[in-house]
């Protein structure tokens, strides 16, 4: 009781000097205003404003937004140099601290401040500052800013100075959380962005915020993107969503067709189309929901010409399902190891691939899986093969 | 006793500096009688201890889940001394770092950017009672930006002036305190030549602050607040307004205490309802020496 009493008074501490803090911002804020309006030198604004910037509470915003709305319109009129660089402090100063306290009535003239300065510390602020306040009246605007920069579009500025918007862009896309920037940020995740600037990282991680399931979104560009690497890249966004895991199956689905429909042009895209199928197996895989028509897809992984690891990955992956059509498909490549090896074939078989199936249809618990298994008994399989018919034949009885 | 009460207050006052939540330290109302009792139960006879909150962080929100900003302190071991201060954004990459180095009556805070460029600094100087007497905030350059000087009545240490002086130090203007029965019950802000131009009025309900005023020289009304408390006398929530009523936010407050450690979570609504900002702030408790 006494330690309880204790605490109480103890929060009563805080909750005075938290008062304290609010009751007397009020009055700071009232002072800096009156301070700042006191003179109208560019210099003793700028002084004023950064004893502003250090103050807390939304009473502070008109004062503020004044002086952004000032540095605005004075900004055409302004070609010294010494005093064009105090504007820009000065406009820097009062954009941060607008995003700051979430100043959402001061976009318009945050916008005004990002299309009409030159420098670059001030276009970074206030597209940073307009995502901080939520502003959804420019999205569209920002949004073909970051796709000009990602296709390059801009090449009078130097990369670095491009690398810098884009950066703030994918920050106050994350914070807006508007799935109309979507495509934007997944190609800034697959950008010409140097690896120091942190465009791409924070692009992907920008991805798994703005929408919670972009499936539609990243259908269209596995769709239409001719580039490889970007269907992975798709792929691994929709894998690192919050989908649903149905929309992932399907999802999945379709990147197996992509990854085996086209053919590659040399090893770069042997590669890339490679990781595609590995990576829609894995995430059927460990799907709770066995997209149907993944089945034929898997099936054709099994009886390529590809690596053994996708091999072995298609067939483990089949295993997954519990299906007739993902027994037939099992059944149907046992068989044919089957015949081969009844024929004496046997140069073409893998032993890791027949083991693999076996086990594989063991662990479909579909008991039309047993028809097959039973057949390699009566074959001269080794006792490794065998073994595996033996286990799976447990399981399905 | 009552240094201990103002070691207590001192030290917040300069966190809430540090952290940038005030520019001007709160005037030491009539609460401090709720102070007294805590010391008072929670002081041993020799050496007295004393608890004081420190804050671990602040967690603000742009809507639930969604970090805006983390700041999170470190103190000297078992000592309420700010040593750094960090902020992140919601992926974790660090905006900006603060750290503090102390002398006697001074602190001197310096702030970073991401580069570890350094961007300003503050030097708080308090005297004996631990009143904050004066604050300087500087360029990066080293140069004076603002300076703001406090005066405090006697011994009870309740403010009655602040003086704000620019870059040159020249005086730009300067508030003065009126209490009554230990309340802060009207402030007034005046011109370096004297001349009253605003004022702020208090009231109070057992000895709780309810309702700010803010009126202009004619005597018209700017803006205003009033704030309401829960059953442990906590603020649950100020309502702020423009003129006589126009309502402009909302600020909810909510209270949870977990593992010793609690956390005050404050809303900022919009006269809609829309969340403009959740703060979350977590305090820890610690034991320390009176005076130290």
């Amino acid at each position: 009781m006494r330690k309880e009493n204790t605490m109480k008074k103890i929060s009563a501490l805080i909750v005075l000097i938290s008062i304290g803090a609010l009751v007397y911002g009020n009055e700071n804020a009232a002072m800096w205003t009156r301070l700042y309006n006191r003179l109208d030198t560019i210099e003793y604004k700028l002084t004023i404003m950064r004893s502003i910037a250090e103050q807390e509470g939304r009473e502070l915003i008109p004062v503020i937004l004044q002086s952004l709305t000032e540095t605005n319109s004075a900004r055409s009129s302004i070609s010294e140099i010494t005093e064009k660089r105090i504007y820009n402090q000065l406009q820097k100063t009062s954009i941060k601290k607008l995003g700051e306290l979430k100043a959402l009535e001061a976009e318009e003239e945050i916008y005004n401040a990002l299309v009409n300065s030159e420098d670059l510390i001030i276009k970074g602020e206030a597209i940073t500052a307009l995502g901080r306040v939520g502003s959804t009246k420019y999205i569209a605007e920002l949004n073909l800013m970051l796709r000009n920069i990602n296709m390059r579009l801009y090449s009078n500025k130097n990369a670095r100075e491009n690398e810098t918007l884009a950066y703030a862009l994918v920050t106050a896309f994350e914070k807006l959380q508007s799935e109309e920037t979507y495509e934007s940020v997944f190609y800034a995740s697959s950008g010409w962005y140097s690896p120091l600037s942190g465009v791409r990282e924070r692009a992907k991680e920008a991805l798994k915020i703005i929408a919670s399931d972009p499936s539609e979104i990243l259908a269209g560009i596995m769709k239409k993107d001719s580039d490889f690497k970007n269907k992975y890249l798709a792929l691994e966004a929709e894998n690192n969503s919050s989908a649903p895991d149905e929309k992932k199956g399907v999802f999945a689905s379709a990147a197996l067709d992509e990854g085996i429909t086209n053919k590659p042009g040399n090893i770069i895209e042997q590669t890339d189309l490679s990781n595609i199928r590995l990576l829609a197996c894995s995430m059927i895989a460990s799907s709770s929901v066995k997209p149907p028509e993944a089945v034929p897809y898997l099936k054709e992984m099994i009886f390529s010409n590809y690596d053994i690891n996708e091999k072995l990955t298609a067939i483990s992956t089949l295993g997954t399902y519990k299906s007739d059509e993902a027994v037939a498909a099992l059944s149907s490549f046992l068989r044919d190891q089957n015949n081969r090896k009844s024929a004496g074939m046997t140069q073409t078989i893998d032993r890791r691939a027949v083991i693999a199936v076996i086990n594989a249809l063991g662990n479909t618990e579909n008991r039309a899986a047993l028809e097959e298994i039973m057949v390699v008994n009566t074959i001269d399989w080794s006792t490794a093969v065998l073994k595996a018919a033996q286990g799976a034949a447990e399981k399905l009885k | 006793m009552k240094k201990t009460i103002i070691s207590a207050i001192a030290f917040f006052i300069i966190l809430a500096v540090f952290t940038g939540c005030a520019g001007s330290p709160a005037p030491s109302a009539e609460p401090e009688n709720n102070i007294v009792q805590v010391n008072q139960e929670i002081s041993s006879p020799e050496p007295a201890k004393i608890i004081v909150p420190i804050l671990l962080s602040e967690t603000k929100y742009q809507r639930m889940g969604y970090v805006d900003t983390k700041t999170v302190n470190t103190y000297k071991s078992g000592s309420s001394r700010l040593i750094q201060s960090t902020t992140y954004d919601n992926a974790g990459v660090v905006l900006e770092t603060a750290s503090a180095e102390y002398s006697n009556n001074s602190s001197l805070l310096s702030w970073y950017d991401r580069d570890n460029n350094l961007l300003k600094k503050k030097k708080i100087t308090t005297d004996n009672k631990g009143n904050v007497i004066e604050t300087i905030l500087f360029e990066n350059t080293g140069k004076q930006v603002s300076r703001s000087l406090y005066k405090y009545e006697g011994d009870n240490s309740k403010k009655t002036k602040w003086e704000i002086f620019d870059s040159s130090d020249i005086l730009l203007g300067y508030n003065e305190y009126i209490y009554e029965n230990g309340n802060n019950v009207r402030t007034d802000s005046y011109s370096p030549a004297g001349v009253l131009e605003e004022y702020f009025t208090y009231k109070y309900a057992n000895n709780m602050m309810t309702d700010m005023s803010h009126y202009n020289k004619s005597g018209k009304k700017i803006s205003g607040s009033i704030y309401k408390y829960n059953k442990d006398n906590l603020i649950a929530s100020e309502i702020i307004y423009k003129g006589e009523k126009s309502i402009i936010n909302e600020i909810i407050y909510e209270y949870s205490e977990e593992d010793g450690k609690r956390t005050e979570t404050s809303i900022i609504k919009t006269p809609k309802g829309d969340v403009v900002e959740i703060v979350e702030k977590v305090f820890a408790f610690i034991e320390k020496e009176q005076g130290k």
